[in-house]
């Protein structure tokens, strides 16, 4: 009734908190995180608004009423060492973003897509906003692209499944539907039949939850059970499926794919 | 009492073509109401326009949003999506404006449709006991003045409100030092672009019309209801979080149209300041102390999902600091939604459904609606305060947000030859701030107060000994006049950091300077105005906060007292992560007996040592006495 092409539904809390932070879109987006000391320079198109540094505020001693290159007062500001990152930023292009990012209804995108399109769109035009160090272009080295690239590989239509585990604790138990590409359904093992629901770091477990899916998903096309640690350092470390099948050698992480479904999102 | 949404989209399967359950059973409104009706529950209804409840395009009829007619436009011309601001799976839609005739043209037909279905179910026959005017109408949260909207029709209210608020043309040339011919000449400012206060009047008039542009839109839409013949329950609105600019909950409540105004609350274990904030600003503001929306379930994408104990603390901490009223906001879990205490198969989850279970007794024991909280003074926040800030900041565009940009580089600097800081005043939380300074020594004195702002009705006033008023250079004289009388009628009047001597277009104006005009105290008619820099103020609390009847001598801990007829409960809330011990002090010889938290009695003579826990709050029976 609320929308025929897409469902959340049943959601265990404690797997919702434990992924609650990477729901956050402008950690995507962004260069840099919260907690590092930096310093940021507004201008309209070269003439200097404002000046925050992220620990002591409003920084009018640096002496700086003009941008005419932003790359190079960033580098140099940044070489300085006061700060770990400086972002230099013409106002006139946040406006143009933002009115871009506004010219049609948008309708044939799904809300990410519209996000992936507005990080094209801040990062794309030269000069518009620096950063020094700049953006890396990859969040722990996952990128939409190569997400986006995993997924269109997959058979079609096909459900996923990450089950993770503190000790015999269950964290995390995310099962989505996906076909033509896009999530469908997302839920939580809290639909899983008893056995299946009561997953555990193993084998046997893996089997379970991958019968389940058969059972009453779209087929099965990837199942990892894993340990809290291995979640953790696959998120960030740079070779993922390298990670993944090391932890698997070790009995850190079980999984299963379909015939033909690369591992590597 | 149940409340629930009645999504425009749903229904209105088409244009004019309407789904009531011939299609799809599940739509039948009248057979549910008829059904509350069989098992003895009162309903609130929401039928929108807007409803949110992270619903596709929110409630909104696709063909509606899609029409040019209806479309909100940004300070560039483009269109207004709501994804500008804030994550609303699962695609981007264009904002409809509030000021467009089509829009409203739409909604009628809606309304036409399902005001009779409600009509009929109308209390005190029927389940129907009030109805929501739209939901949390502030621009879909992209609430900046120069955010939007600058469609067609939205620059055609703001000239009428222009035309309105001056009256004629020469009016307004005076004020703005220009040569206007006609209202309609006038454009609004798309960006801050003050240099001097003498473009303040422009600006602040840009944030006063998006101020009454939610008025004049929930209004309206309250006299559409009412027009269709649901006149007779209350209509009531509910604010998603703004205390200021561009809400004014004062004002709006004050509108005929409705009856009074609540304000939605989401609130994390560590936000404890903020519920305690809003559950004051409501007693203070508004008629009924009312949170529509009490997050138990979240939305899906909230980042935070509330453990059980959360959901414990922040709901007794709502209670204690003066809420009357609460919609345990999805209850029952629905697609989208998570956390709820019931799932959306009807089952309790067992971690979280227990806390109700408890309340629900436990509210039947001591009800606390009818309790009365235990203050006399008045924290007043001053609106104008507000306006300016609003209206000298920049970078109002969409997905600014999600840089992570810091606060201050949304701030305009602009001298104005002002004495005190408006922004550094603007935000009690600040550390710096001359009203944060008077509720944090208020509170160490374990002194309970109310927050309301200077919109808000003068006839509250009187029901507190003392204001604390914030007050920088400018302030409205209409205002100062309802405080000055105030003053007159025996009220204690404090104010500071400044004493206003300018109006807010910075024009001179000396209502209460004329009283006093350097910081001291002076006798006006039977009361008192005192006018306390920021050094003086713990001396002057010393003298003229109330002694509060319990005190916690380990500040942290936040105690109110409620009573009714000669009982009396004690509130203590620990908002921090670690165990408490604290000794709370009184006079003579009092027996708390635990009604929440570890049961059991503790008797003191002057004094008795409790232990808060982390994150909780505890409740005591208090008697006079030992072993009552």
């Amino acid at each position: 009734m609320i929308d025929p092409h897409w469902q959340l539904v049943d959601l265990d809390p404690r797997t919702w908190r434990n992924i609650g932070r990477f729901i956050n879109p402008g950690q995507y987006i962004r260069a840099g995180n919260p907690d590092e000391h930096a310093l940021y320079v507004l201008h309209d198109d070269g003439r200097v608004l404002n000046a925050v540094d992220t620990k002591t505020g409003p920084r009018r001693d640096l002496g700086i009423e003009r941008v005419t290159d932003p790359t190079g007062l960033a580098e140099r500001l940044h070489a300085g060492g006061e700060w770990e990152r400086v972002h230099v930023i013409d106002r006139r292009h946040l406006a143009a973003v933002s009115a871009n990012a506004q010219a049609t209804p948008r309708r044939e995108l799904t809300l990410d897509a519209h996000y992936r399109k507005v990080y094209d769109m801040f990062w794309d035009r030269d000069e518009g906003y620096v950063a020094s160090p700049p953006h890396p272009g990859h969040w722990n080295h996952w990128t939409y692209a190569g997400i986006k690239g995993w997924v269109d590989a997959l058979p079609q239509p096909a459900s996923l499944a990450l089950g993770v585990f503190d000790g015999s604790e269950l964290t995390i138990g995310l099962i989505a539907e996906i076909s033509d590409s896009l999530i469908r359904r997302l839920t939580t093992f809290e639909v899983l039949p008893q056995d299946a629901r009561g997953a555990t770091l193993s084998a046997e477990s893996l089997e379970r939850v991958w019968d389940a899916l058969e059972a009453g998903f779209f087929p099965p096309a990837a199942v990892m059970l894993c340990s809290a640690t291995v979640f953790e350092a696959w998120i960030e470390c740079p070779d993922k499926a390298g990670y993944i099948r090391a932890a698997a050698a070790t009995g850190r992480a079980y999984l299963r794919l379909a015939d033909g479904v690369a591992p590597r999102p | 009492m149940i409340e629930t949404y009645i999504p425009w989209s749903v229904h209105e399967t088409a244009p004019g073509v309407y789904d009531w359950g011939q299609i799809d059973d599940r739509k039948d409104i009248d057979a549910f109401m008829t059904l509350c009706e069989e098992r003895g529950l009162w309903l609130m209804v929401r039928p929108g326009p807007l409803i949110n409840a992270e619903m596709t395009d929110f409630g909104y009829p696709a063909w509606v949003l899609l029409d040019p007619a209806v479309q909100a436009k940004s300070a560039a011309g483009s269109l207004h999506l709501d994804a500008a601001w804030g994550l609303h799976p699962p695609r981007p839609f264009p904002v409809p404006s509030y000021a467009s005739e089509t829009f409203y043209e739409a909604a009628g037909g809606w309304f036409d449709a399902i005001c009779p279905v409600i009509a009929r179910h109308l209390a005190p026959d029927g389940c129907v006991v009030a109805v929501q005017s739209d939901n949390e109408t502030t621009y879909l949260f992209h609430d900046k003045p120069y955010a939007t909207d600058y469609s067609d029709a939205s620059l055609d209210l703001y000239r009428r409100f222009l035309a309105y608020q001056y009256g004629a043309i020469e009016a307004l040339n005076a004020a703005y030092g220009t040569s206007f011919r006609a209202f309609d000449e006038i454009d609004p400012p798309r960006d801050c672009e003050i240099a001097s206060a003498v473009d303040l009047p422009w600006h602040l008039d840009w944030v006063a019309y998006k101020e009454f542009q939610i008025r004049w839109s929930v209004s309206r839409i309250a006299r559409m209801l009412k027009d269709r013949g649901l006149g007779s329950v209350p209509i009531f609105h509910d604010v998603a979080y703004q205390e200021t600019t561009p809400h004014d909950v004062g004002r709006l409540e004050a509108a005929p149209e409705i009856d009074w105004v609540g304000m939605n609350c989401y609130c994390n274990k560590e936000q404890y300041r903020t519920v305690a904030t809003r559950a004051r600003f409501l007693t203070g503001t508004t008629r009924l102390p009312f949170v529509p929306e009490f997050g138990c379930g979240l939305w899906s994408h909230h980042q935070r999902t509330f453990t059980p104990e959360e959901h414990e603390f922040v709901t007794l901490s709502a209670y204690m600091n003066g809420l009357k009223a609460i919609n345990f906001y999805m209850l029952v879990e629905r697609e989208r939604w998570q956390g709820s205490p019931i799932t959306r198969h009807g089952d309790f989850r067992p971690t979280y459904a227990p806390f109700y279970e408890r309340l629900g007794l436990f509210l039947k024991k001591y009800p606390l609606w009818e309790f009365e909280r235990q203050r006399d003074a008045l924290l007043l926040l001053n609106y104008d305060i507000g306006r300016h800030v609003a209206a000298l900041s920049t970078l109002h565009v969409a997905h600014a947000d999600l840089l992570g940009l810091p606060d201050e580089l949304f701030d305009v600097e602009i001298d104005l030859g002002l004495r005190w800081d408006p922004r550094a005043e603007s935000d009690p939380n600040q550390p710096g701030s001359w009203l944060g300074q008077i509720g944090r020594e208020l509170l160490s004195r374990s002194v309970d107060f109310d927050i309301a702002d200077t919109h808000t009705d003068p006839a509250r006033f009187g029901l507190y000994r003392v204001i604390y008023l914030q007050s920088v250079d400018f302030m409205d004289p209409a205002d100062q006049t309802s405080l000055l009388r105030y003053v007159e009628q025996n009220g204690t009047l404090v104010v500071g950091p400044g004493m206003p001597t300018l109006d807010p277009l910075l024009k001179p104006c000396r209502v209460l300077a004329q009283a006093l005009d350097a910081p001291g105290r002076a006798r006006v008619g039977e009361g008192e105005l005192i006018w306390v820099e920021p050094s003086a103020i713990p001396a002057l609390l010393d003298e003229l906060a109330a002694p509060a009847a319990f005190r916690a001598e380990n500040q942290t801990v936040q105690l109110s007292v409620h009573t009714r007829g000669g009982q009396t409960l004690l509130f203590a809330a620990n908002p921090t992560a670690i165990t408490i011990t604290t000794n709370l002090t009184f006079a003579g010889c009092r027996t708390l007996t635990g009604i929440w938290g570890p049961p059991g009695r503790v008797q003191g003579n002057g004094e008795v040592a409790v232990s808060v826990p982390a994150y909780t709050v505890r409740i005591w029976d208090v008697h006079e006495g030992a072993g009552a």
